[in-house]
């Protein structure tokens, strides 16, 4: 029995399961609230085993880190929602629609509440051609730079996703793009046809619909793969947005149009991890059946227990780029062009910022 | 524009003040003064406190006052009304504040004594809207002036002060009384507001009477006790006037000694609580009657209730559905205040 084991039964809501782990001799509960903070998920599980014999069977040190995660979990999204609420003014005034990624929409729609996972930023999509408007109105909405563009950014926008930007502590990724690579074929008019609106705590706003959602989660926990930084926050986030998907919708044409895109072969490969990692093959037998047929190159071997014990390895982000449907050749010359943007576009790289507090001091 | 304090009676007193009421928020009684019965009554509603309640008590003595009226755009004292979401101004000097939602604008004047002159703007979209920006805009003027109403129960025993928050079946009437009976003075069976004093809290309590069910009256009282009947979200309940039997002391302040968490579980238990873990009880207890206006104000709100469980014991307690282990409950009052 592993730590990732019982965050894995908390991850699929098998409670009774995650409770018989912690009462087992070897569980280390005081090791296992680390664990879960180094995954940035310490808020997330005090909220899904608060009043739970799970959480009974925790030591009285463990509940309380994991509380106090919660706590700065809830203050950080509470203010994020806040600030989202009057940029979604903003734009809105402005006639500049924009797209909510991740966030409060993952929170409220795949977590179940607002304070139910953690988040460190806001995330907003707008399209490429209302990319300067947009931010002109973040700017004079008080936000600065946080990082430079090199060369402009309309030539930095070619090799990049999104910029940072930051007003009072508040961190803000405006993207023009999901994702970025040579080799995907994103059709961002259907992305955006197929946006709907989502009451984000007060703030009325478009998001991605299950399928875009899905699809991007998948794309940036294998860039967070790529770069070495990935946590099991992402792939929590991409269990949650599964159940939401496989309740309602079939895996067959998701795949097909993941191939239409070139993203087919990440999705399979994240997706197959998730399995692995919260042994949720049960759960979703029907995705299981179909990534038989969608095979990805195999995972290097015991891949889920270096990314439990956060280890990096050259092998594995190897493993990630060849994900890519395209050369390793074409890959590498696009990374190595890439680079000096991508470096002078990201303030910091995209490390675990939980414990970090970037909104200021919480408790 | 800043209409001072006359200025604003003298609006509310022209569109009528005739439908009036007390409210006893704690240690404020509060004269509710309106030109509707329907607008007195929805600010009654807020405290669980119905019509007539507190007709002995002389509305002249209030602390507080809280006037009720539509407000008239062209009457040139109110400005536009922001299109969204809670708007709070910075407090002037005279502790003074304005809270604004799309269809109420408030003026807040601390000091002696508090008054709160509510303006209805527009027409919200129907009752329960109306209901909805009332409590928005009354809890964030309670928050304002350091205080927070709670769903909780108080005593003191010997010179101990103890606040049970905890939600509806939580056992707060029960154990309240059980307390009373072992000679606890009762503060509240049900809420409790609690004032931020520097780096300590003050409690009182809202309401005289305590609603019991069946088994509980028959526990504490053995036979049949002489009092209303009341039903309760479906649930029938005796209302008994708790001076009547138990020290009582619901309207007076008392320094906060200790905060406890109670719920029915399966054994009566009780363990500190981490101060984290207060916290996010406290988050859960009052989030609920809680807008935020700016991203600076959960850190405030964060603030109040961190002094809050840093300044009282805090503990988790799980009581048996057996009335006879409430004893223990009494025991470990009685431990701690000695």
């Amino acid at each position: 029995m592993s730590d990732r084991e019982a965050l894995a039964a908390i991850v699929r809501g098998d409670l009774d399961t995650a409770a018989r782990f912690a009462r087992d001799a070897a569980f280390d509960a005081d090791r296992f609230a680390a664990f879960a903070a180094e995954h940035q998920l310490a808020g997330f599980v005090h909220a899904a085993i608060a009043g739970t014999p799970m959480q009974g069977a925790l030591s009285a040190a463990a509940r309380e880190r994991l509380a106090g995660a919660f706590v700065r979990q809830w203050a950080i999204n509470e203010r994020l929602a806040q600030e989202l609420r009057e940029v979604a003014q903003a734009f809105e005034s402005a006639l500049c629609p924009f797209v909510l990624l991740k966030g409060l929409h993952f929170a409220i729609a795949y977590h179940g509440g607002t304070d139910r996972r953690g988040m460190s930023d806001l995330d907003i999509l707008v399209r490429r051609g209302d990319l300067e408007r947009a931010m002109s109105l973040l700017v004079r909405r008080g936000y600065e730079r946080s990082a430079s563009a090199l060369m402009g950014w309309r030539i930095a926008s070619m090799f990049t996703h999104a910029c940072e930007l930051e007003r009072n502590g508040i961190p803000l990724d405006l993207h023009w793009e999901l994702v970025n690579h040579p080799s995907y074929r994103l059709d961002y008019d259907e992305i955006w046809a197929r946006r709907r609106r989502f009451d984000a705590d007060g703030a009325d706003v478009y998001v991605l619909d299950d399928e875009h959602a899905l699809t991007f989660q998948v794309l940036a926990t294998a860039k967070d793969l790529e770069l070495g930084t990935v946590t099991l926050k992402a792939f929590a986030d991409l269990y949650a947005i599964t159940r939401a998907f496989d309740a309602k919708q079939a895996w067959e044409p998701f795949f097909d149009a993941r191939t239409r895109e070139h993203t087919a072969r990440t999705a399979a490969a994240m997706l197959a991890l998730m399995l692995a990692l919260f042994d949720a093959t049960r759960s979703f037998s029907r995705l299981a059946a179909c990534l038989d047929r969608w095979a990805s190159p195999p995972a290097p071997r015991a891949l889920v227990e270096r990314l439990a014990m956060r280890r990096r390895s050259l092998g594995d982000r190897l493993w990630a780029v060849g994900l890519y449907e395209t050369s390793l050749l074409r890959a590498g010359a696009w990374w190595a062009l890439s680079l000096p943007f991508r470096m002078a576009g990201h303030s910091t790289d995209h490390g675990p910022r939980e414990s970090a507090a970037p909104l200021g001091d919480v408790r | 524009l800043k209409p001072g304090r006359a200025e604003l009676a003298r609006l509310a007193a022209a569109c009528g003040v005739e439908c009036t009421d007390v409210i006893r928020l704690g240690s404020v009684a509060i004269h509710v003064l309106s030109e509707r019965s329907a607008y007195r009554d929805a600010v009654l509603a807020l405290f669980r406190t119905e019509p007539g309640q507190h007709r002995d008590f002389d509305p002249s003595r209030a602390s507080a006052r809280i006037f009720v009226f539509k407000a008239d755009a062209s009457d040139g004292v109110f400005g536009a009304a922001p299109p969204d979401g809670l708007h709070v101004t910075e407090p002037e000097s005279g502790r003074r504040w304005i809270i604004a939602t799309e269809a109420l604008t408030a003026h807040l004047f601390g000091g002696d004594p508090i008054e709160l002159f509510l303006a209805l703007q527009g027409s919200p979209r129907d009752d329960n809207a109306f209901r909805v920006h009332l409590s928005v805009v009354v809890h964030r003027a309670l928050f304002l002036l350091d205080r927070v109403f709670l769903h909780a129960a108080g005593v003191v025993f010997g010179e101990t002060c103890w606040v049970f928050v905890g939600d509806k079946g939580s056992g707060k009437s029960t154990l309240s009384l059980a307390l009373g009976a072992a000679g606890a003075t009762v503060l509240a069976d049900d809420h409790v507001v609690l004032e931020r004093d520097g780096e300590r809290f003050l409690a009182s309590g809202c309401d005289g009477e305590a609603r019991v069910l069946d088994d509980v009256e028959r526990h504490l009282f053995g036979t049949p006790v002489d009092a209303r009947i009341v039903e309760l979200g479906g649930v029938r309940k005796k209302e008994i006037p708790i001076a009547r039997f138990f020290r009582s002391d619901p309207y007076r302040d008392h320094r906060l000694d200790r905060l406890v968490f109670p719920r029915v579980g399966t054994a009566f238990r009780v363990s500190a609580m981490a101060k984290a873990e207060a916290l996010v009880a406290l988050i859960r207890a009052t989030r609920a009657s809680h807008r935020f206006s700016g991203p600076a104000d959960p850190g405030a709100y964060l603030d109040y209730l961190s002094t809050l469980v840093d300044s009282a014991d805090t503990f988790s307690l799980e009581l048996s559905p057996r009335l006879s282990e409430l004893d223990r409950l009494v025991a470990w009052v009685r431990d701690a205040a000695t």
